[in-house]
């Protein structure tokens, strides 16, 4: 079911109703009833793939128990290793298996070697990178002795499955979620109200920026072949706000329904376009899945400890694996590449951990230098989107090639100013609201300015709704 | 929890009354929220017509018209461009369907064919051609489809009614929609606002209703007030009255490819170029830009007698009927098109029309 259709908006008023004024008698019925309302939630794209997501849960549940128990250690490497082999092995053969079988024939028939391999016309579940590491997080944190395992199936199916944040993310630690299956919820009317708004917020950045950018973004990126550099490098900065408004709209309307439910889910992005180098935009962007990378990779790789080889290779190590995780597709490892090859001269100089605070932070505006640093770190990022976003290699490459090109200075021949006002819009309100949590988080202002901003914002999602097609999210796909 | 649901539907209710209003019209039209394949299974016996008026652009009718002809496999089939769209299945003995509305070049006649299971093929094939499909600068500036355009399902606009909330606002604003002519029960099943409100819009034989707002010759002052548009084309070289002195040879070699391809499948082919008003072919004459035009049935007529074919040339046929009996300066009315056939008929009683022309009808 995706948030953007009718069927949610059906959904959501029905079941957020009958959690609170008919399964709020206990914890249990709770949690029971949220696990059945998140697979009716899932079920609705594919059923087929329920049985997918019920076997790791119930895996990793009888890990995480058996994981509590068992004191030697070398059983306890090999429960974990049993949920990594699981978990990932089912990723990587939804996932990956068509790109190992692709490149290895080409491999070997490169060295004359003519290999009998079939690739599968597999389908890809919905949201399968998001849970598998939410699931992993539990079993990994336990075999550390950071969680305790909850002895209640429902509690963890509920956990796996939360509708929320099923299928793109935020990736919920089991230590922060799962505490909250434990208790039962109590409804809170400043967190719906807050909830909601995050709602209205995530459908603006969704409706009004992603999917009006897309149209122009497909179009340009689908006949790049025939258009000026000018033109691709609006398709390229509409790229850019189209896959920030899509996912990082999605986390919203995640977070916002988590609110209405009694849930609290960690920010996922933090203004991530203000940011003033690139290791401020990766600390800012995608914030739970950087993060997951960080706990259950770069740190058990050693880290920043160590000498600057075992910082550089750590650097690459995961940036290409996040690359990876978001497709298989030598497109995303080469946006992974570049990224770390942007951040690795802070780290050596450093100045990784310079800009802490968002942009600003004790001043209305920025000053110049600070302008100017934000500028260039968004065009270094934009430029590696040409990778995430193009169909290839050559595609990126001819793509990047063309706006390198004299026919830069040409006139543009599609362009649109409907979504720099949407651009605009979400740039101004999100400055304003920077030091909040989201975008539309406004405290100080008058009911009538709030009620009239909103209403402006809710027109425009009708407005833009009826211009545009809806699109489906990007990171579905991955 | 009462507050927070109380603060929620107070902001919403104008919103919802703003969606409301319009989704109703929408959906009780016909519009949106209608699924195109079922109306083309639909096996009813009630009459209908089928006109979207805001989503007209998003439905594509050629995949609606070939998967009805496959699924009626008509002995009579009409093939042809909005031109050939007044034929009615009354003018016809034999289940009849009329394919108009689905080329744009004389490429598309063969696609649409070849892509029909083979398992069936009409009996009759009445094909009208374009006067500018034989003209070069007219075919190069125009884009053959492709087959998916008859087999794939793009009208995704139909179900998506969001789309058109605003436009409906506009037409209840002024005036063209109205809760009367929405609610109206009749014989006839209108689908879409341009049928309900307009009863403009695809009959169920395929052939084309312009409906009861359409303004004809009689609704304007002068006779060049109705074909001005027609008449600025030509002074401007324009749209279909691009000119050109030669014929498109391409353009003879394709007739001749849908004439070998009907001739192995024992399709009795009938082909014809309909008829231009005589005020547009004075316009023409005095223009002389032409030329190409009166070449079209020197080479045509011998390359279908060879195939055993027959063509005829309607283009300036003074008698047919007078300038009043036209749609727009383009398009006759269904009373020239069943006169095309009667005099086919009656100059040529040979004529593979002959069996299924249903002479009875006036």
């Amino acid at each position: 079911m995706l948030f953007n259709s009718i069927a949610f908006l059906i959904f959501l008023p029905i079941v957020f109703l009958l959690y609170w004024c008919v399964f709020n008698k206990n914890l249990k019925f709770q949690n029971l009833y949220l696990l059945i309302i998140s697979y009716i939630f899932y079920g609705w794209w594919d059923w087929r793939f329920l049985m997918l997501i019920a076997f790791s849960s119930l895996l990793d549940f009888l890990i995480g128990l058996s994981l509590k128990k068992e004191k030697n250690v070398t059983n306890r490497k090999l429960l974990l290793a049993l949920s990594l082999i699981v978990n990932l092995g089912f990723l990587g053969c939804f996932k990956y298996y068509n790109f190992f079988i692709e490149n290895l024939i080409v491999a070997m028939d490169s060295i004359g070697v003519n290999a009998n391999l079939y690739s599968l016309q597999i389908i890809l579940p919905v949201g399968i990178s998001f849970y598998t590491f939410q699931t992993l997080s539990y079993t990994i944190d336990i075999y550390r002795n950071r969680l305790e395992p909850t002895k209640s199936w429902i509690q963890f199916f509920a956990y796996v499955s939360f509708f929320p944040q099923l299928v793109a993310g935020p990736i919920e630690r089991a230590s922060s979620l799962l505490p909250q299956f434990y208790k039962a919820r109590v409804f809170n009317y400043k967190n719906a109200v807050a909830g909601s708004k995050q709602i209205l917020w995530g459908f603006f950045k969704k409706i009004v920026l992603a999917d009006s950018a897309a149209v122009f973004v497909n179009q340009i990126f689908d006949n790049s072949a025939d258009l000026n550099g000018s033109t691709l490098l609006i398709g390229l900065i509409f790229f850019a706000f189209q896959i920030y408004g899509d996912f990082s709209g999605y986390s919203d309307i995640a977070i916002g329904t988590a609110r209405l439910f009694g849930f609290n889910l960690m920010q996922n992005f933090a203004y991530p376009y203000f940011s003033r180098d690139i290791a401020e935009f990766w600390r800012r962007w995608h914030i739970s899945l950087s993060t997951w990378f960080r706990d259950y990779l770069y740190i058990p790789l050693g880290g920043s400890k160590g000498g600057l080889t075992a910082k550089i290779r750590n650097t690459f190590i995961i940036f290409i694996v996040s690359g990876f995780w978001h497709g298989a597709n030598w497109t995303f490892i080469v946006w992974g590449f570049l990224n770390a090859l942007f951040f690795i001269p802070l780290l050596i100089s450093g100045n990784n951990r310079n800009h802490l605070e968002i942009i600003a932070h004790n001043k209305t505006f920025p000053n110049v230098i600070e302008i100017f640093k934000v500028l260039l770190t968004f065009g270094m990022i934009t430029l590696t989107w040409a990778f995430f976003r193009a169909s290839n290699l050559t595609h990126a490459f001819s793509y990047l090639n063309e706006i390198f090109s004299p026919s830069l200075f040409e006139a543009p021949t599609v362009f649109s100013l409907k979504v720099v006002l949407a651009i605009i819009i979400v740039t101004v309100l999100e400055y304003i609201n920077r030091r909040k949590k989201f975008g539309l988080d406004f405290l100080n202002i008058s009911r009538f300015k709030k009620y009239s901003l909103y209403y402006f914002l809710m027109g425009l999602i009708i407005y833009y709704a009826i211009e545009f097609k809806q699109q489906g999210f990007i990171y579905f796909q991955f | 929890m009462k507050h927070y649901i109380k603060k929620v539907i107070i902001f919403l209710i104008p919103v919802i009354i703003m969606l409301f209003i319009p989704s109703w019209v929408l959906y009780k039209s016909g519009e949106a929220f209608n699924d195109i394949d079922t109306t083309i299974y639909s096996k009813t016996e009630k009459p209908y017509v089928l006109g979207y008026a805001y989503n007209g652009k998003g439905v594509n009718y050629e995949y609606f018209k070939f998967t009805k002809t496959v699924d009626l496999k008509p002995e009579i089939l009409v093939l042809g461009s909005s031109r050939v769209l007044q034929f009615r299945d009354c003018m016809f003995k034999g289940r009849f369907y009329n394919a108009g509305f689905t080329v744009g070049t004389i490429d598309d006649y063969l696609t649409f064919l070849k892509l029909l299971p083979d398992d069936y093929q009409p009996e009759l094939l009445l094909l009208g051609f374009d006067q500018w499909m034989f003209n070069e600068e007219y075919y190069n500036s125009k884009q053959a489809y492709s087959s998916s355009m008859y087999t794939l399902n793009k009208s995704l606009e139909v179900d998506n009614g969001f789309l058109n909330l605003l436009k409906v606002y506009e037409g209840l604003y002024n005036g063209k929609i109205n809760y009367k002519n929405i609610k109206k029960r009749s014989d006839t099943i209108y689908l879409g606002l341009n049928a309900v409100i307009n009863k403009k819009g695809f009959r169920k034989d395929g052939s084309f209703d312009y409906g009861v707002n359409h303004k004809y010759f009689s609704d304007f002052k002068t006779v060049d007030a109705f074909f001005l548009r027609e008449k600025k084309w030509i002074e401007n070289d324009k749209k279909y009255f691009i000119h050109g002195e030669e014929i498109n040879h391409v353009a003879i070699r394709k007739y001749e490819e849908l004439l070998v391809y009907c001739n192995n499948k024992n399709i009795k082919l009938v082909s014809f170029l309909p008829p231009l008003p005589n005020t547009v072919n004075s316009y023409m004459e005095q223009s002389g830009n032409y030329d190409y035009i009166s070449k079209i049935s020197s080479n045509l007529v011998p390359l279908s007698k060879k195939y055993n074919s027959e063509f005829y040339d309607f283009t300036s046929v003074k008698n047919l009927e007078d300038d009043t009996q036209y749609i727009d300066g383009h398009h006759g009315n269904e009373i020239i098109y069943n006169q095309i056939l009667k005099v086919i008929s009656k100059s040529n009683p040979e004529s593979k029309i002959n069996g299924f022309f249903n002479s009875s009808n006036n």
